[in-house]
């Protein structure tokens, strides 16, 4: 066990070499440079020295291979210089933005995956009947609507006609709930039909099992057979669909934190993508890909936790 | 000893599916006696399982459904019960082992605690002496290190292990009648024969009846003491084991025991029915056996025999060749 965390936490070198590697590529051979630094200068100094002063400021005037260096080294010492159009160093903004895209993301999904959960166990439970069908109905009208036309929906009934939540905006500490409200709610709204769909073909999976035949020989009654067997081994594949979203929750919702100017990492890439911030973008790439790799090898050590056929070596 | 303990009565079980309905159980009488093995052979879909299945009131609804007759229990109409009467029999006083001890186990449970949920349900033991009466079950069936075993999943025991444990599960509660349906098809044939010997042996140990469900006669032969014959979801013969092997009356009877290869005679063409299992869905009105039979009478086509009875030791058999000797 010990050695197969090692072992994976090595792995995690090349794959941080090889993102670092592919967005190095994307931009130094794919994009054009001098176009792109032309749009990082702000708008009144975009002469030819100027450019030629950015160039070298960004080591982008190195040869390749020096400049592949600098961003393995930023990446090692997790100092990718100051932001251009913000003026603050990088590292400071995720800090600052992280919590924030967590506070959005977290509650809204931990309440997700609680609710489609329960509503899933009931499908299940009676399954083919009134409740299963009502539920994929709703389930699948859910599916049917796209985010945009929520956000729009929620903030004008909700909150400019109904005066529920607040349109949009951000204040720090415990007043951010209020903000958080409506942007959770759409969350939920959202993704639970996703998750009823999915929950509940991973518990029915179970339900037509052998094992559950000789449960019910054994004389248990329908719910210890759907909790202590149907669910526990349907926790398989669902552990490995909660774990893998986590580190999308810590990057954000990029549309919601957009729509109602939440300051969270995804507005941060937003923004960084409009404004040619380099040095924000190479640290965003670096901290999505960081995330990824941590979680699918936590994905893989609970594994071994819920399910005693795997065994990590 | 000699006490009915299972008695079924004219059962049909169903199957309303979207081509038709299939009668998979159709008008079966049996019954099974105190202690006694009886053996229920038939080829694949003649409604072997699904007479376990009734029995256990595991028949998956939709889209099986009981539509007629009676299955008694110790002379109460199992059909009748509620659910919940049904759960506390099960397990209990009547239990099962399946087909396929690869996939019956749970795989993320260990032995022991799927051995000793029997008991949280079926008896007032508390969690410990649940667990040492499910490793003292799990010695019984032969199963070496027990204290060790119970503590395993399934993954790590062979398919002949898992009977085993099914076995042990199944007779934990010491029940009065065991369904035991193809219990060793699964398996290798020497674990097979060691799977036979234990379900005996704790048939003789625990005094439960056992219904053997099975396609393979020579387990018939060596195990059971009366047999039923089905074929097409109908009760075509039953005798004891004896007047069955020696003095078979149903063409399909005398087909199957024909069909056994002999040892040391392999140039010996071995006899084949020829034609296959009619659809069940939509049977003809007369003997579902006519297609094939040997003996098929002008009769045969347009009407389904009666069950007759031959002598007063029970040998019965669906068939209109006896009705003569019958009537008169």
């Amino acid at each position: 066990m010990i050695h197969y965390i090692i072992r994976r936490t090595i792995y995690l070198i090349p794959i941080l070499l090889g993102a670092a590697m592919i967005f190095f590529l994307i931009f130094n051979v794919v994009g054009g440079q001098d176009r792109y630094l032309y749009n990082m200068l702000p708008k009144k100094v975009r002469t030819a020295d100027q450019i030629e002063v950015y160039r070298h400021k960004y080591g982008l005037d190195k040869p390749l291979v020096a400049q592949y260096l600098d961003y393995v080294k930023q990446m090692v010492t997790f100092n990718f210089g100051k932001s251009e159009s913000r003026k603050l160093p990088v590292t400071r903004l995720i800090k600052r933005m992280v919590p924030v895209s967590a506070a959005l993301t977290f509650p809204a999904f931990t309440m997700e995956i609680i609710i489609s959960l329960v509503l899933a166990a009931l499908c299940a439970f009676f399954r083919g009947r009134f409740i299963d069908k009502l539920l994929t109905i709703l389930s699948v009208i859910g599916m049917s609507i796209s985010m945009l036309v929520l956000i729009m929906v929620g903030q004008y009934f909700l909150s400019y006609r109904l005066h529920l939540f607040p349109i949009s905006g951000w204040q720090r500490g415990i007043y951010a709930v209020r903000y958080l409200m409506l942007p959770w709610l759409l969350w939920v709204t959202v993704s639970v039909g996703y998750d009823i769909r999915f929950f509940r073909t991973a518990l029915l999976e179970e339900v037509h099992k052998d094992y559950i035949r000789t449960a019910r020989a054994k004389g248990l009654n329908e719910t210890t057979i759907m909790f202590r067997h149907v669910l526990k081994n349907a926790m398989i594949p669902i552990l490995t669909y909660v774990v893998i979203q986590i580190p999308f929750l810590l990057t954000g919702s990029i549309m919601l934190e957009r729509f109602f100017s939440i300051p969270g990492i995804g507005s941060l890439m937003v923004t960084a993508i409009f404004n040619y911030d380099l040095p924000v973008l190479k640290a965003i790439v670096m901290v999505y890909t960081l995330f990824f790799v941590v979680f699918s090898l936590l994905t893989d050590i609970l594994y071994a936790f819920v399910d005693p056929r795997i065994r990590l070596s | 000893m000699n006490n009915t303990i299972l008695e079924i009565k004219n059962l049909k079980t169903y199957f309303h599916t979207e081509e038709g309905t299939v009668r998979a159980v159709d008008d079966v009488s049996f019954s099974i006696k105190d202690g006694e093995i009886l053996g229920l052979v038939g080829e694949s879909g003649c409604g072997k399982s699904v007479t376990s299945l009734s029995i256990m009131g595991l028949v998956p609804v939709p889209p099986g459904k009981i539509e007629g007759g009676q299955i008694l229990f110790e002379g109460k109409d199992l059909l009748k019960m509620s659910e919940k009467e049904l759960q506390k029999i099960r397990g209990d006083e009547i239990t099962m082992i399946f087909q396929e001890p690869m996939t019956a186990l749970n795989p993320v449970s260990r032995i022991g605690d799927q051995i000793a949920e029997v008991l949280e349900f079926h008896t007032d033991l508390d969690k410990k002496k649940r667990w040492e009466k499910a490793v003292e079950m799990i010695k019984l069936v032969g199963i070496p290190e027990p204290e060790k075993r119970a503590r395993s999943y399934p993954h790590e025991m062979s398919g002949g292990m898992r009977q085993r444990i099914i076995i042990a599960m199944a007779l934990i509660q010491n029940p009065s009648l065991l369904i035991a349906d193809e219990p060793t098809t699964a398996l290798d044939v020497t674990i097979q024969a060691q799977i036979l010997d234990l379900i005996k042996k704790l048939n003789n140990q625990f005094h439960s009846a056992v219904l053997l469900i099975t396609h393979d006669l020579s387990v018939i032969a060596e195990n059971a003491d009366r047999v039923v014959v089905m074929y097409a979801g109908k009760l075509v013969e039953s005798a004891d084991v004896k007047t069955l092997f020696n003095n078979p009356k149903h063409p399909y009877t005398k087909g199957l025991l024909k069909s056994i290869p002999i040892l040391g005679k392999p140039d010996k063409k071995l006899h084949i029915i020829r034609g296959t299992v009619p659809n069940l869905i939509d049977l003809p009105p007369g003997c579902p056996f006519f297609n094939r039979c040997t003996e098929a009478m002008e009769k045969c086509e347009n009407e389904l025999p009666e069950i007759i009875s031959l002598d007063n030791d029970g040998h019965l058999v669906r068939c209109h060749l006896y009705r003569q000797e019958h009537t008169t």
